[in-house]
């Protein structure tokens, strides 16, 4: 545990713990709005800011903040504007910012080596003032994506009903994608631009394998997100590989490692399963055999079976649903 | 008949509304008075959706009026009396309880960052109890049958403070023991003082508790009054047969 007492290790591991805590908060109305690869687009434009600011031989943080903000405001205006020719406008915008990113870094004689600082992460070049931008940074976006969670919830899910209730969509809408673009830039300097959406999305999906409920997966989300951050710092840090590769490659084996584990909990959970009914015409009732010494009931270890108005138990391979004082067979 | 003020819950004078240049909905003039129970209806492409849309303010209007409760629609905000359920093909939710979804009913009365309130919690309640789904309320959303995720949506729409019910098309989608599960839902609504107004392909189970019925056919007005004796199907005699059916399985595109 030597690395804590050194001052660039410390920084990385606050810096890593933000990113983690962040990235899965904004990702998760992301994810909900089908958005999943904003975060890689985002990253991209980001790029450009960070080779503007090595080219003008300013701190890299603030101008890909900015840059990347500007480039939120002209995604959403565009996906708002509905048009066909959006989805290349932004193709066109995400390769521009990485090309002028690559560009601009190698004018100056800055080679790919610096800025694959920027695009895979590092320990090493996180500054104090580095740590307090990102430390106010992630504080708007947890205030925000914790404190409006009812609202930018409804605007993921269901845009209509919002607007009708009398909410700003158009501004919830904007907010998100700027959150967006500032969460990326918080994780640029550990996880890196190029993996950033990967922290936004993954323990996303890793949280609601596990968990049903928006509020639930999303604190978990978080969690797993600081998990993966924290222990691809550390980990890096004996690997002495980029941190950003190695938080991707945790959250991804979470992801798989949850993939069983949801399976367990399906079956866990299998009272919960619903038949429709589909028959206009169901089948005469028929009473089964009397049930001697047991009554079907939430804990009588059949498993339950809601159909329709009732429930059933499957019982012998039956489903057997309670009648007054018989059962019938479904 | 000219309703008063007070008692005008939806009024419309010329209403025309266009999409992309063309013309979808033209001098609509339509007034529902409070405590009634009106079917839209009409055809595929007949406007039913546009109408709906262009009432609540979803869809601008490019001529003509629209009032709610007897104020100008521009000038409307008391949106906490106004509940609107959706197509349910037009919900998307990945991740949510029901208990969340229906949550979310109460935000035309609650402000950012207001914690839940007590009153929230009391309305999300009440409106899982009226459809008849108190005991899921911690249930996943996706999971449900369609008659139930309709009836979900009827209660987020209930859980605010709602004197008007719009409802686009809430059979389509569930089989036929469902509908008069939901109808008699909607009938009870609105014995209760609910003003309802419901998008219908085919009156069918709501027949008999209609007040009004509305039918549009290529964007016009064609008849406003008593519904029609029986269940009708208001589609375009040059369909083919299996039209009106196929859209009644998998829903309507709006």
């Amino acid at each position: 545990m030597e690395f804590l007492s050194l001052a660039f290790m410390q920084r990385a591991l606050l810096a890593a713990l933000l990113a983690g805590v962040t990235s899965p908060a904004i990702g998760s109305y992301i994810v909900q709005r089908r958005l999943s690869l904003l975060g890689d687009g985002l990253g991209h434009v980001a790029i450009a800011g960070v080779g503007l600011a090595l080219a003008t031989g300013t701190a890299p943080l603030p101008v890909a903040v900015a840059t990347a903000i500007v480039g939120a405001v002209i995604i959403e205006l565009l996906r708002q504007s509905g048009k066909a020719s959006a989805d290349v406008a932004m193709a066109i915008l995400f390769y521009g910012g990485l090309a002028t990113g690559v560009l601009l870094a190698g004018l100056v004689g800055q080679g790919t080596g610096t800025l694959s600082n920027f695009l895979f992460g590092s320990l090493l070049s996180i500054t104090e003032a580095d740590l307090w931008i990102i430390f106010a940074l992630a504080a708007v976006i947890l205030i925000t994506t914790i404190g409006l969670m009812p609202q930018l919830f409804a605007v993921c899910t269901d845009e209509d009903f919002a607007k009708v209730m009398g909410l700003p969509v158009r501004a919830y809408n904007l907010l998100i994608v700027v959150l967006a673009a500032i969460t990326v830039t918080v994780s640029m300097r550990t996880v890196g631009l190029l993996m950033v959406s990967a922290l936004m999305v993954v323990p996303v999906a890793t949280a609601s394998n596990l968990l049903t409920g928006f509020r639930r997966s999303f604190f978990l989300a978080m969690a797993l997100g600081v998990v993966a951050a924290v222990a691809g710092v550390i980990g890096s840090y004996y690997l002495n590989a980029p941190p950003g590769s190695l938080i991707v490659v945790i959250t991804i084996a979470g992801f798989v490692l949850s993939l069983p584990l949801a399976a367990g909990l399906k079956r866990w959970r299998q009272h919960e399963q619903v038949i429709e009914i589909t028959d206009r015409a169901p089948f005469l009732h028929e009473t089964t055999r009397p049930h001697e010494g047991h009554s079907h009931g939430p804990d009588c270890g059949h498993r339950a079976v809601i159909h329709g108005d009732h429930t059933d138990y499957i019982h012998d391979g039956h489903r057997h649903a309670p009648h007054g004082d018989h059962y019938d067979e479904h | 008949m000219q309703l008063t003020q007070s008692d005008s819950v939806i009024r419309t004078e010329s209403l025309l509304v266009e999409l992309g240049g063309l013309p979808i909905l033209r001098e609509i003039s339509i007034e529902i008075g409070r405590g009634e129970l009106t079917a839209l209806m009409g055809g595929n492409g007949s406007g039913k959706t546009t109408l709906v849309r262009a009432l609540l303010g979803l869809t601008p209007h490019q001529g003509g009026r629209v009032e709610l409760f007897g104020v100008p629609a521009a000038e409307f905000h008391d949106w906490r009396r106004i509940g609107y359920v959706p197509q349910r093909g037009a919900v998307n939710i990945k991740q949510a309880t029901v208990k969340e979804v229906v949550a979310t009913g109460r935000l035309s009365t609650r402000r950012p960052f207001a914690p839940t309130s007590a009153t929230d919690r009391s309305r999300i309640t009440a409106a899982l109890a009226a459809v008849g789904l108190a005991d899921r309320a911690r249930h996943p959303f996706t999971q449900l049958s369609g008659g139930q995720q309709q009836r979900v949506l009827i209660a987020r729409a209930l859980a605010a403070e709602v004197d008007l019910l719009v409802l686009d098309e809430p059979f389509a989608g569930v089989d036929l023991r469902v509908q008069d599960s939901l109808a008699e839902l909607i009938g009870g609504l609105n014995a209760a003082g609910t003003t309802v107004l419901v998008v219908l392909h085919e009156t069918g189970a709501l027949a008999p508790l209609l007040t009004k019925c509305v039918v549009l056919r290529e964007g016009r007005v064609v008849h406003v009054g008593a519904p029609p004796e029986e269940a009708e199907h208001y589609h375009e005699t040059e369909l083919p047969p299996e039209r009106p059916l196929l859209t009644g399985l998998i829903g309507e595109a709006s």
